[in-house]
Parts: structure tokens; C-alpha cells; sequence
């Protein structure tokens, strides 16, 4: 049984990738506009359909519908920021909740009088495909989500900390008020970091097309897991995604395998609880980062 | 004054027509999952039954009066409870079929029975909702057990044969996701292999909702099973091929019992990897052959229709729904000549179709009062069909099959 654990630990990094890769967006308009976007699994959803789509009409791989479906879900993003996200930037959490839970439902829903409820699915030659390493199957597709998730917090991060506008950023993270006294336009820098955030829901949701079945109700059992592995991270940290959803995916594979499969989400959510026991403020937090700048 | 009374004659007669036209419809409740995860089926089952109810109305309906389905989403257990709340309270119907999913028919028609009407379903097929005894629900599927019993059964009579092997030098591993459902087909067929003599390794169970499913595949490639029974939603589903393929755990034979396993959208998504995958339910492509004349022509009209209005074949799901709704509108209604809930029961307890009367090959009969399945169909059987050629065919049982069974072994992952 012992013979099995490279394979677990190789199965559980790539799985531990694509957690990575579905909580990036969410950390990161978390850390921006602290509000937890409950609707950022519908954005997922929408890209997976526009890869869906793209790849049925034109045959269009769905890696490469990234190059539509990223800027069109960018849009839209900053669209909803507009109407919804803007209004209740001040209101209380539940009031928060409540409007983006209310976009998650719209969405779904559109999608289902839109799409039906049908499973749709896109197979391209590298769907089950798996390389052999010393032995151990690596999984195309969830290698790809891997270094995806890489390059995206890379990408990210680099941003935040070498340019102009992640300077901006980070200032006006620190303190609002000070950061719009120093001429930054929080407005639009609000704007553009939830349409980046629902941006790296569609990059995921374009990798994950080959993966799973597209249809309305695929973001909730996406990026139910996700919560865990930001909060897990510290709630704001790109970095903390990382590291978060590797150790939740090695954490659900091992115990899995070893203890039960039922409740691998089970063991995950108590190594959860006592990493928050040491360090409520995540793994990469800082205390009191969700009240920190709304004042 | 001429004017006048004309006109007044003429609203007498439009309040008269619409009067007449009230009272010669009948409303039957239809309760299904229409929104959220359960959707898609749960639509299918829908759009049979509202065929059934076509197909009646245009014969001129039932004793002068036209059928009207009144629908209501029921897509979670809370929201089947309301939604039966306000179609027996606020609506007054003393009618309702259902439910696609057993979780939905606990709850709607724990309602229904209180306020004495009538509970008709057409799908759900949890043991436990007719070990209840409830005097008003009527259930026109097979069980969850008999299907699972019946994924032990193909193991030893279709499969084992094949491999020229006896049951007790094949291991079985029975694998389900966590509900209700998997988890009592699961179990009967853990049970009926046992008694058949199969060496069951285990049976694991595991959550529908979840993005990887490599322990349970691992664990299967631990434990090299000759035969996998697999009771799974959706995702689940494709998980477990995928990775199987992925990690090369190969079988002697995979069987699912029922749902994604026997939709398009699986061999879809699998391609030709889909073909020598076993599924046990009930099925819309039995041997006609089996079946009575008039349920062989009923079945062909519905099929037609099915496709001209939805563009694809009816599944199970959708048949079930259709067969289900026509034997209560055509036998059951049409006897008791009211909608009262007493004369419908009785005429509901002395249905007696012979086997092949209804479209899915089944009789219909249902137990009584002394049973301790109350209001279950005993004349359901489930069938199973196996992918061969990207399509779904019957193999057993032989008075129903259309195909023999073939790739048993199921070749490598390599081959496939």
C-alpha cells in the first residue's frame, strides 16, 4: 500500500494545481475590494460554455478559446462591478453576500433558459491523456491547469509589485482614503481588479473545459472548494492560493486513498481548521485583512 | 335596444363557453426538478409525461374533460415540500405525479399524503419510499434494490459466462457516490454478488460533487477488481473513466447502474472509449418484440414525438415519465371517472397489465395494503443495456434483449 504514495503525492500537486488555479481569481478580488465574489463560480461556468461553444461552432481548441472568451468574461466583469459590485462596496457583509449570491443565481439560471441543462462535454486528443514519469502517471490535462495556475500568479504577482498600476493597487489596499487623496482613481481600479479577477475564472474555466462536463450548475461544485483553499492561504494572498491548494489537494488525495475517499473533503476541512487554530489569519494573511482599508 | 341585447347575448354566451370550458378541464399537479442540479433529468421526465398528457387530449380527453398539467419546480427537498404545499392547498389538486429523484418524492408526497390526495410517481426509485405505507402514493418504477440486484446478476449470468470463470475466482468492487440513491443500489448489489458468490473486495463511497477523484481510482488499481458496479451522478461518472484511463486501471467489465451512464451525453464524452460499458435501468429500447401491440404502436408515437418536439430521442428517464403519466391519465383516471382521491385509488389498486403492456416491457400491478412495499409496482424490472457501437442496447434480460452482450473482457485502455 506504501508502493502507492509517490503516485498519490504526484496526483494530489496536480489536483492541489487546479484548486490553485479556480481560487487565483477569488483571492484576488478579495484582496482588492474585500468582498467575497459568491458568484465568481458562475464566471467559470460561463467561460467553460464559451469554450464549449467556440469549440462546436468552429472547432476551436478550448485552450485556445482563452483569446475570446478572457477579454469577453473581462467585460463582463467590469460590467457587473458597474451595476452591482460598486453599490454595495460600503453596505454591510450580508448585504454583500446577498448580491453576489443573487448574480450567482441570475447566472445560472440565464444559462439554463439560455443552454438547458444538458452535459455537455468537448473532447480533444490530450482529454485522457497521461505521460509517464519513473512510473507515474501525470495527467495531461490537470498538468496543464498546473502551470497555468503558475504562470497566472506569476504573472500576477510580478504585476502587483513591478508596474505602476500594481503600486496603485497595493496603496490603495493599504488605505483608501490616502490613496485617492494621492490622485489614484480607486473607481476605476476597483473596476479593473474584479474584471481581472473574473478573468482568471475564465482562463480556469477554459483549462477545465476538457476536463469536466460544462453545464449551469458546474460552478458551485467547482469552486465550493476554493473558499477553503483562499481562506486557508490568507484571504488576499495570490501566493497563499498556491500553496492552499496544493496542501488541500495533497491532503484529500492521501487521506483518500488511506482512510476514505467519503471523506477526504472531511480531513481536508480539519487540517483547515487546526492551520486557522495557529494562524487565523491564513497561511500568507495579515490580521484583520478584511477590515483592512474599507475604513 | 337590438344592439344592446345582442350584445348582451353575445357576453352571455362568451361567460357560458368559458364556464363550460372550466369545467371540463381536469388538473393534474407535476411536480419535477426544473431548476438547479437536478434539471436535466428532471425536465426529461417532465416532457414525457407532458406527451402522455397530449396524446390523451387529443383522443378527446378523459370523459369529455381535457388534461391540464399544473407544474411546479421542485428542485430542492424544501422547495418540493412548498411547491406540494401550494399545488393540494392553494390549487386543490388531489392529483400530483413526480418526482424524477427519491430524496424530492420523501418530501413532496410526505405533504400530499397528509392532505389525502393522491402521490403518482413515475421515477423516483428509493426502496424506502413505498416501505412507508402511506394508503395514497403509487409508485410505477422498479426499486433501487432490484437494480442494484440486478448489476450482481448480469455479473454472474452475462459476464462470468463470458470470462468462463465461476463467481467466487472474480473480485467485484462496488464504487457509489454517497446519496440515497448510490448508496441503495450500492448496497444491493454488494448483497446479491455476495450471494452469488463473488469475491467482493469493498464498496466505496464518495461524493458526487467532487473535481478528482484519483484515491477512488487508485484504490481500485489497488485492489484490481474484475468487475466494477458504479452507481454515480455526472461529473462523477467522467471522473472515474478519465482517471481510470489516465492511472491504467483496466477491468474485465465496468457496469453503471443508471443515470449519467445511460445518457448521451456519457458516450459523448467518452467517444469510442464509451463502447462495452454496461448500464442497468429500465429502457425505452427493449425488444418490441416483448411488448403488446398497442404499447409497441404507443411507444413508436411517443418516440416520434419525443424527437419532433426535442430534437433527440427520448432517454429512459423521459419514457419512464411518459409511460408513467399515460397509465395514469389512460388506466387509472379513465376508470375511476373522477378526480376524488378514494375512486382513484381503487382504480389504481385493481390495475392489472400483464407483462409487456406498458412501453418499457413492464406489467403493472400494485401491492397492497398487507405489503410492505404499499404502492409499489410489482411488475417493474430494470434491463441491461450495454454501449456497443456508441449506442445503447439491451442485452438481458433474454426476454427483452435486442443484442448479446460483447467486449467482455473490455479490452486495455491502449485498445480503446
Amino acid at each position: 500500500m506504501l508502493s502507492i504514495l509517490p503516485q498519490l503525492l504526484v496526483s494530489g500537486v496536480l489536483i492541489g494545481g487546479v484548486y490553485a488555479l479556480l481560487s487565483i481569481g477569488l483571492t484576488l478580488i478579495f484582496g482588492v475590494l474585500r468582498i467575497v465574489n459568491f458568484a465568481q463560480g458562475e464566471f467559470i461556468m460561463l467561460a467553460m460554455f464559451g469554450a464549449f461553444w467556440l469549440n462546436l461552432a468552429l472547432g476551436v481548441d478550448p485552450y485556445l478559446s482563452a483569446i475570446v472568451v478572457v477579454p469577453a468574461i473581462f467585460v463582463l466583469g467590469m460590467v457587473v462591478e458597474r451595476f452591482v459590485i460598486q453599490r454595495i462596496l460600503h453596505a454591510p457583509h450580508s448585504m454583500q453576500i446577498f448580491a453576489t449570491f443573487g448574480v450567482s443565481v441570475l447566472m445560472q439560471n440565464l444559462a439554463l433558459t439560455l443552454w438547458g441543462p444538458d452535459y455537455r462535454s468537448v473532447i480533444t486528443p490530450y482529454t485522457s491523456q497521461a505521460y509517464t514519469v519513473a512510473g507515474l502517471s501525470i495527467s495531461a490535462t490537470s498538468l496543464f491547469a498546473f502551470v497555468a495556475a503558475i504562470v497566472m500568479a506569476a504573472g500576477l504577482i510580478a504585476f502587483l509589485h513591478f508596474s505602476r498600476g500594481g503600486r496603485a493597487l497595493r496603496a490603495m489596499v493599504q488605505n483608501r482614503y490616502a490613496a485617492a487623496l494621492m490622485g489614484v482613481d480607486t473607481k476605476r481600479l476597483n473596476r479593473l481588479a474584479f474584471g481581472c479577477g473574473v478573468a482568471c475564472a475564465a482562463v480556469s474555466g477554459c483549462i477545465l473545459t476538457p476536463m469536466y462536463y460544462t453545464f449551469p450548475t458546474v460552478g458551485v461544485d467547482l469552486i465550493i472548494t476554493s473558499f477553503v483553499v483562499v481562506v486557508l492561504g490568507g484571504m488576499g494572498s495570490i501566493a497563499g492560493a498556491i500553496v492552499g491548494g496544493l496542501i488541500i489537494g495533497i491532503a484529500q488525495t492521501v487521506t483518500g486513498f488511506y482512510f476514505s475517499v467519503e471523506f477526504k473533503d472531511v480531513v481536508a476541512l480539519l487540517l483547515f481548521i487546526v492551520i486557522l487554530l495557529v494562524r487565523p489569519q491564513g497561511l500568507f494573511g495579515r490580521l484583520g485583512a478584511e477590515e483592512m482599508g474599507t475604513k | 335596444m337590438k344592439i344592446k341585447s345582442a350584445l348582451l347575448a353575445a357576453f352571455a354566451s362568451a361567460v357560458l363557453m368559458t364556464a363550460a370550458h372550466a369545467q371540463s378541464t381536469w388538473k393534474v399537479g407535476a411536480l419535477y426538478p426544473l431548476t438547479g442540479s437536478l434539471a436535466l433529468l428532471g425536465t426529461e421526465n417532465l416532457n414525457g409525461a407532458k406527451i402522455a398528457v397530449d396524446m390523451i387530449n387529443e383522443a378527446g380527453g378523459i370523459a369529455g374533460n381535457k388534461i391540464e398539467l399544473v407544474v411546479g419546480d421542485a428542485s430542492t427537498p424544501d422547495k418540493a415540500q412548498s411547491e406540494a404545499e401550494r399545488l393540494s392547498s392553494l390549487e386543490n389538486l388531489k392529483i400530483i405525479t413526480g418526482t424524477y429523484s427519491s430524496g424530492l418524492s420523501y418530501a413532496a408526497s410526505q405533504v400530499v399524503e397528509r392532505r389525502g390526495g393522491i402521490y403518482w410517481e413515475t421515477g423516483g426509485i428509493s426502496d424506502g419510499l413505498t416501505k412507508r405505507g402511506f394508503k395514497n402514493y403509487f409508485r410505477v418504477v422498479f426499486t433501487a434494490s432490484q437494480n442494484g440486484q440486478l448489476a450482481a446478476e448480469l455479473s454472474s449470468e452475462v459476464i462470468a459466462k463470458k470470462l468462463n470463470k465461476q463467481p467466487k475466482d472474480l473480485k467485484v468492487l462496488v464504487v457509489h457516490e454517497d446519496s440515497d440513491y448510490g448508496t441503495s443500489v450500492a448496497s444491493a448489489a454488494e448483497a446479491r454478488a455476495k450471494e452469488l458468490g463473488f469475491n467482493v473486495s469493498s464498496r466505496v463511497a464518495y461524493k458526487a460533487s467532487t473535481t478528482d477523484l484519483s484515491p477512488l481510482v487508485l484504490r481500485m488499481k489497488a485492489d484490481a477488481p474484475n468487475i466494477i458496479i458504479a452507481s454515480s451522478y455526472a461529473n462523477d461518472a467522467l471522473l472515474i473513466q478519465r482517471q481510470m484511463k489516465q492511472l491504467g486501471v483496466n477491468v474485465d467489465a465496468f457496469i453503471g447502474t443508471g443515470g449519467i451512464y445511460g445518457l448521451p451525453s456519457f458516450g459523448e464524452a467518452l467517444g469510442a472509449a464509451v463502447n462495452g460499458i454496461f448500464d442497468t435501468e429500465g429502457s425505452a429500447g427493449v425488444n418490441t418484440a416483448a411488448l403488446s401491440k398497442d404499447s409497441a404502436k404507443l411507444l413508436e408515437e411517443f418516440k416520434k414525438r419525443f424527437t419532433a418536439a426535442h430534437g433527440k430521442t427520448p432517454s429512459y428517464v423521459g419514457t419512464q415519465g411518459f409511460v408513467g403519466t399515460h397509465l395514469l391519465l389512460d388506466n387509472v383516471l379513465r376508470k375511476a371517472g373522477s378526480l376524488d382521491p378514494e375512486k382513484v385509488r381503487v382504480a389504481a389498486m385493481a390495475v392489472d397489465v400483464p407483462n409487456g403492456g406498458t412501453a418499457l416491457g413492464w406489467g403493472v400491478k400494485f401491492a397492497g395494503e398487507a405489503d410492505p412495499m404499499r404502492g409499489q409496482n410489482v411488475r417493474a424490472f430494470p434491463v441491461a443495456q450495454q454501449w456497443q457501437n456508441g449506442k445503447l442496447v439491451v442485452v438481458a434480460p433474454g426476454t427483452v434483449s435486442t443484442a448479446d452482450a460483447m467486449l467482455v473482457p473490455l479490452p486495455g485502455w491502449d485498445k480503446r
